[in-house]
């Protein structure tokens, strides 16, 4: 395939100019032919398309790394030599931006690849390639984080400063506490704040557990992180 | 790179040790041949051992040249080839695939035939490919290739060798079928190592699912809708007779978990094309608290206390279920069902890749269980049209025995009776113990109770404009579901030409809750009075204006006399199939709902808080009278 001498100049952004990463909408086409999955997310805080279990996955991770500030799945609308073509994912991440394709083994067009790293690079974004092996490597970790992310997406509205501040300073002074050391088995109702909080300072990053091996449960270890 | 035994012995010296080489034991071996190979792993044991041929010979009685033979035998072959060893010791044993030596039989000197076909086929030049071609034709299903037989391939294959110019006084003309068996056992031969490869080249190379997932109640909810395969009988009270109604086959609709493989509810829809509205009701009633209904059928019994996860406790009601699997329908993508995923269960809702009904099984074969119970009913439709237990012409011309309400009992023990029986993969307990268990000691998610009471499931809410026809002098209305509603809450001159945003119940839209664009409330909205006597949905409104394109009926008080015309054809097996969804509509539990006359006088003392949207059903009984007092009118 050949290109153009400025390889940045084969791609055009053909909606959201400037470079505005929007969730682009999938075609009903793309939703009854692709493994499609919706979920309402976080950091992201609409219901997110993705066109893959890997894309799910990755979003998931996304959530679960606080160094990430925000992503956006599917931003642009863009025209690369030639063709139409939708990249898989936008995050910021201390301060720089990513914009991101996941394929199998991480294999993609090296015409196209070469076009869009240099126009993003003149955007001040850089482009990357993610094999979608390295996301089922953390399949346990996404999933984990999935849960996470859904019981925060249920409860948006409750506020949890207090519980959040009460099982930081347990776990501080303790070092080491168990989820059920705040959740209560027997009656999930009365220690609803408890448990959103606790999400909640997962997902911030002030708390930590192990969620690569071990499904997130009454028995996981909290551990400071602050 | 062939190796000769000497070779190998150098290239893996661990070998010289026949306790390393592979153990057969002698009951696996033909009693005749035993002797012999016990004879002959002695002799390779003590040559291997560096013992002298000739010694070797004194003992067992083997000459030295068949010891070498033996070990070349048993050692030499390619050096990226495992060597038949011990194999190689079974006197008789075939090591290679047989090849023949001799010439073909002919007619001048006649001789057996082993191999003869291989020969053929390793010799003549194309014949083995262009066989191939006819073999993967069919398997490809190529429109320009046949559905080969043994004995249309025995034919090409003579065809072929007299075009390679093969002598006819060669094989297989020297044999009376003509090659034909050697040929058939080749072709299914042929035939199975294509399909194998095709097979392995075809199997799924794209993650579908994820390799690890956690083991629990709420992780995977799964639900399909199909045709129950049996008619069944439904009795309508006319005149106080009551007259029998054969009715079409309906849908079931069964919602499932996953990892315990318990059921959470079966719902019947009278239509064979059950749209996004029953699957949502379905899902509702999946997590609705109530007890189990009182079963009316004679025979019928529970036989255990709990039935469904949603009579155990109030948690189960509140379970979050993290991921769902549907098929591509469109009714799986519209907007009400997805809508119970992002705002009632916050899941993901996952639809796989087209003709990929794998990651669904579990709900397939539960179906499947319910079919096999539909076929012992007289009026089942069977597995297809020559299924010998499909519902005879004689019973055809009558109306099935059993009813609606029957079956839908039946189907509502038989889950009970599944939800309390022990399952093998479930290490010997019920699903419903399962759930409990997974409930008490798993930290499973549960949608807490402020979200579910805000969440109004059955609740559309759409912006239309505000219109005004001043040269009628009628008052303001807006357009919706083919009638204009009309009400104090949009007359106001601002507002025409202006959205607004109704809300409204899909399954009663006599009246629409109108609110500005800021979420302000303004009032209610009514339809005309002729629509106002029962509460009617979406579905039924459209249905009945679609049909009255056709001018089949009056458009005046057109809800009672079309259900009178669809009883007057009751012989059409799916009009009664409508008739009983209407009757079960009209005679729908609306909490909340009450048959809208007038306006009320002043809508400032009628109190509508937002939390309070709900209806009394108060729709009184139909009968014939008020049929025919709407029909002189």
């Amino acid at each position: 395939m050949t290109t153009s001498a400025l390889p940045g100049r084969d791609v055009r952004v053909t909606r959201n100019r400037p470079l505005r990463p929007v969730q682009q909408p999938s075609s009903l086409k793309i939703r009854r032919s692709a493994d499609y999955y919706e979920q309402q997310m976080v950091k992201c805080p609409e219901v997110c398309a993705f066109h893959c279990l890997a894309e799910l996955l990755h979003a998931c991770l996304l959530e679960g790394d606080p160094l990430v500030e925000s992503y956006v799945p599917q931003p642009y609308s863009l025209r690369v030599l030639g063709k139409p073509y939708v990249p898989d994912i936008y995050y910021r991440k201390q301060g720089r931006e990513f914009v991101g394709e996941l394929k199998p083994r991480g294999e993609f067009d090296e015409a196209m690849r070469l076009a869009l790293e240099t126009f993003f690079r003149f955007h001040n974004k850089t482009f990357i390639v993610i094999s979608n092996e390295a996301m089922f490597k953390q399949e346990v970790l996404a999933q984990n984080w999935l849960t996470v992310v859904q019981n925060l997406a249920s409860s948006e509205d409750l506020d949890t400063s207090e519980a959040e501040w009460n099982i930081c300073a347990a776990v501080v002074a303790a070092e080491v506490l168990p989820v059920r050391e705040f959740v209560d088995a027997g009656d999930r109702e009365a220690s609803l704040l408890e448990e959103i909080a606790l999400y909640r300072l997962l997902h911030q990053g002030k708390l930590t557990t192990n969620l690569e091996t071990q499904w997130l449960d009454y028995d996981s270890e909290l551990r400071p992180c602050i | 790179m062939h190796l000769n035994a000497r070779e190998r012995l150098t290239h893996s010296p661990h070998l010289r040790d026949i306790n390393q080489w592979p153990d057969i034991p002698l009951d696996q071996i033909d009693k005749t041949k035993r002797r012999v190979f016990i004879k002959n792993r002695r002799s390779m044991a003590m040559a291997l051992r560096g013992f002298r041929y000739t010694d070797i010979q004194d003992k067992t009685g083997i000459s030295p040249s068949s010891i070498s033979t033996l070990l070349e035998r048993a050692l030499s072959g390619e050096a990226d080839e495992e060597p038949p060893l011990t194999q190689a010791l079974i006197p008789w044993e075939h090591l290679k695939k047989s090849r023949r030596r001799k010439a073909l039989p002919s007619l001048a000197a006649p001789a057996g035939t082993r191999c003869a076909l291989t020969y053929l086929l390793d010799t003549v030049d194309e014949l083995e490919n262009k066989l191939d071609i006819v073999l993967d034709g069919y398997l490809k299903d190529d429109p320009h290739a046949e559905n080969i037989r043994p004995g249309a391939f025995h034919e090409y294959f003579l065809q072929l060798l007299a075009e390679a110019g093969h002598p006819k006084d060669h094989y297989p003309h020297t044999q009376a079928d003509l090659g034909y068996e050697a040929l058939r056992q080749y072709m299914h031969q042929r035939l199975d190592q294509k399909r194998m490869e095709r097979l392995i080249k075809q199997q799924p190379k794209r993650v579908i699912d994820p390799s690890q997932s956690r083991f629990a109640f709420g992780r995977e909810l799964q639900f399909d809708e199909q045709t129950y395969d049996a008619q069944s009988v439904v009795y309508l009270k006319f005149d106080n007779q009551l007259v029998p109604l054969r009715m079409a086959r309906f849908s079931l609709i069964l919602v499932s978990d996953v990892d315990t493989d318990c059921r959470l509810e079966s719902y019947l829809s009278f239509t064979q094309h059950p749209s996004q509205y029953d699957i949502q009701n379905a899902l509702e009633s999946a997590f609705t608290p109530e007890p189990l209904p009182e079963l009316t059928t004679p025979g019928l019994s529970y036989n255990f206390e709990q039935g469904f996860p949603k009579n155990l406790d109030a948690r189960f009601t509140r379970i979050a279920f993290s991921f769902t699997n549907v098929d591509n329908a469109m009714a799986h993508h519209a907007s009400h069902f997805k809508s119970f995923w992002h705002r009632r269960q916050f899941g993901v809702f996952h639809a796989g890749i087209p003709r990929a009904p794998k990651p669904r099984n579990l709900i397939e074969h539960a179906i499947k269980l319910l079919s096999m119970q539909a076929k012992r009913l007289k009026s089942t439709s069977g597995k297809n049209v020559v299924d010998p237990d499909r519902e005879s012409r004689k019973n055809q011309k009558k109306v099935p025995v059993v009813t609606v309400q029957e079956i839908e009992e039946m189907i509502r023990v038989l889950l009970v009776k599944h939800n309390n029986t022990p399952q093998p993969r479930l290490n010997g307990a019920t699903p419903l113990e399962t759930c409990q268990y997974h409930m008490s000691h798993q930290l499973l998610r549960l949608v807490p109770a402020e979200m579910i009471a805000a969440y109004r499931p059955y609740e559309v809410r759409q912006q239309v404009t505000v219109k005004w026809l001043k040269e009628d002098n009628a008052l303001p209305h807006i357009n919706f579901c083919y009638l204009r509603y009309r009400g104090k809450a949009i007359n106001d001159a601002e507002r025409v030409g202006k959205k607004v945003e109704i809300r409204y119940d899909y399954r009663d839209i006599r009246t629409l809750q109108v609110y500005d664009l800021y979420g302000k409330r303004l009032g209610e909205i009514y339809a005309p009075k002729t629509w106002r006597r029962y509460a009617h949905s979406v579905k039924t409104r459209s249905y009945i204006h679609r049909y009255c394109r056709r001018a089949r009926i009056r458009m005046k008080d057109p809800l009672v006399e079309f259900f009178w015309l669809q009883v007057n054809r009751k012989n059409s097996q799916k009009s009664a199939l409508e008739v009983m969804r209407l009757y079960r509509e009209y005679h729908a539990t609306l909490p909340g709902s009450t048959p809208i006359n007038d306006p009320p006088a002043d809508e400032a003392d009628t109190v509508h808080p937002e939390s309070d949207f709900t209806y009394q059903s108060q729709v009184p009984a139909w009968s014939t009278e008020t049929a025919n007092a709407q029909q002189n009118r």
